[in-house]
């Protein structure tokens, strides 16, 4: 049984690591975040438009990235009065423009939301629970049938008289290797 | 009335009885030991006598029923058809029913108590403490109800089997080329087949132990047994089989099926994964013998139920289902839920997920 919780733990383990990463692949890794005024347009600059001369090469992610962004800053994509953009790439900004370590958070009141994540780790956390619970509960039944004769196997005794491994078939499968930027372009 | 055996103390004619810590016979009155060798021919006067009178014996047997006399005291014992020693209700004079335990009866080897009955309440006092999660009132206010020694029959097999098993089985290779990580999975059939020995795989004999009760308690170490006396039973409970050995080889056969499969699967390897497909095995050699085995059994009840503890008599391995508290337990899984909780939270902010 012990066996049995530890693997349910490790898989679950397992589940967690990959939903944390897997959500952390919808928003773009951060890189050095820039606040530069008022837009000229309402949405974000595509790559190879001209910022006071500078030219920006960026992921255009487009509306998804731009309302995460707004919703992280606790506000309504059109009402976002000043935009936030994420440069990749070699873009040179212009100094005026540059704000180091600026922080989403310090952009805006930051009213990010956190009733999402604490039910995901709530949720998490009773599953947990009921695994230990059930474990705990199936140490208070231990009288039960034996599964197998194994003390009663004389050693030794084992005799393999014929053995063959038959080859059936082969599945491939591929998984693209995703490369991570440590950081965003100056 | 059937041949009932009794041993009465040479110096003060009190009920002698098997006293586990020395293995001998024991005057519980005037503290004479006695070997087993020295009983061994009151034992063959005995069954001579119950080998004739059991064709002809009065007993009354009303179904399940049959009543003796005490020879004691005169009070009257009764038991069912499988009762092979008991103890006098009224003066508590140990007693075998000599015809049970003769003839077809007769257990080839028994194997003695090596536990007291002190031993067996002092186990269930550390199993119970060790069950935090117990009802507090179960364990404070166990009052136990009834402590038998019993002499369980059981049948041990001895079986030499032939056995063949068909696995699946996986070899996985991972490599890399440019941004791209390629996992070819190798699917095989494996067949084993070989002979393999089991030697005294216990199958309870009685139908009134429990069948799980009796395999919780394994194992048994048969190479302690000794060739049957009725001695050894006074002071103890037994039962007679009303198992036989035909109906309990399924049984065997189940748990050493498993067990080939075991030894099978172990000789695969080199493989990333096993998995069982099929197993036969075909019995070459089979050979059963009947013995008695010690449990001691423990009796409690607790909100109208009642829970059954056992202790195998010769290892002292002790098991028994436990009530659980509804309530502890309920806070056990708000307390992890909670704290689990709260320990994710805190890695994700620790590592900027959240």
């Amino acid at each position: 049984m012990k066996k049995k919780v530890l693997s349910c733990l490790a898989a679950l383990s397992l589940v967690l690591a990959l939903a944390f990463s897997a959500s952390a692949d919808v928003i773009p890794p951060r890189g050095d975040i820039f606040e530069y005024g008022e837009p000229e347009s309402s949405g974000f600059v595509t790559p190879g438009s001209e910022i006071d001369g500078g030219e920006i090469e960026r992921v255009d992610m487009g509306d998804e990235v731009r309302s995460i962004l707004a919703a992280e800053n606790g506000a309504a994509a059109d009402d976002a009065e000043d935009e936030t953009v994420i440069l990749y790439g070699s873009a040179e900004v212009p100094e005026e423009h540059t704000l180091p370590d600026v922080d989403v958070e310090q952009v805006e009141p930051a009213q990010k939301s956190i009733v999402k994540p604490i039910v995901i780790c709530l949720a998490i956390g009773l599953v947990i629970a009921l695994i230990v619970v059930l474990a705990v509960k199936s140490g208070y039944k231990p009288v039960h049938r034996r599964r197998d004769a194994a003390e009663y196997l004389v050693d030794g005794s084992l005799n393999v008289t014929a053995s063959q491994e038959t080859f059936i078939r082969s599945e491939r499968s591929e998984r693209r290797i995703e490369k991570q930027d440590s950081s965003g372009s100056k | 009335m059937a041949e009932l055996m009794d041993y009465k103390c040479p110096a003060c004619s009190g009920a002698l009885q098997f006293d586990p810590a020395t293995q001998k016979m024991l005057c519980p009155f005037c503290g004479s030991t006695f070997e087993m060798a020295e009983l061994q021919a009151m034992d063959a006067q005995a069954q001579q006598a119950a080998e004739w009178q059991s064709a002809d014996a009065g007993e009354w047997n009303d179904e399940d029923v049959a009543v003796y006399r005490c020879e004691s005291c005169g009070g009257e014992i009764v038991g069912d058809d499988t009762t092979a020693a008991t103890a006098c209700p009224f003066c508590g004079n140990p007693v075998v029913m000599a015809g049970r335990v003769s003839g077809e009866f007769k257990p080839e080897y028994v194997l003695p108590f090596k536990l007291e009955k002190k031993a067996a309440t002092e186990k269930l006092k550390q199993y119970l403490a060790k069950k935090k999660f117990a009802p507090a009132a179960f364990i404070k206010n166990n009052r136990i109800q009834e402590i038998r020694g019993l002499y369980v029959p059981v049948w041990l097999y001895d079986s030499d089997i032939h056995a063949a098993a068909r696995f699946e089985a996986t070899r996985k290779r991972t490599w890399t080329q440019g941004d791209t990580e390629y996992t070819e999975t190798s699917y095989y059939d494996v067949y084993r087949e070989g002979d393999m020995s089991f030697a005294n795989i216990p199958v309870d004999g009685s139908t009134k132990m429990p069948e799980d009760l009796l395999e919780s308690v394994e194992p048994f170490d048969f190479a302690q047994a000794v060739p049957f006396q009725t001695a050894y039973l006074a002071g103890y409970l037994a039962d007679k089989y009303d198992v036989s050995m035909e109906q309990g080889a399924a049984r065997v056969n189940e748990r050493m099926q498993q067990s080939a499969e075991d030894a099978l699967r172990k000789t695969v390897k080199s493989f990333d994964s096993v998995d069982s497909r099929s197993t036969q095995i075909r019995l070459v050699r089979g050979v059963a013998k009947y013995v008695l085995y010690p449990v001691w059994l423990l009796n409690t009840v607790y909100n109208g139920e009642t829970y059954t503890f056992a202790m195998n008599g010769q290892s002292g391995k002790f098991v028994g289902n436990v009530p659980v508290d509804g309530g502890k337990l309920g806070g056990l899984f708000a307390g992890v839920a909670v704290g689990a909780a709260a320990v994710l939270f805190a890695l994700g902010k620790l590592f900027g997920m959240i």
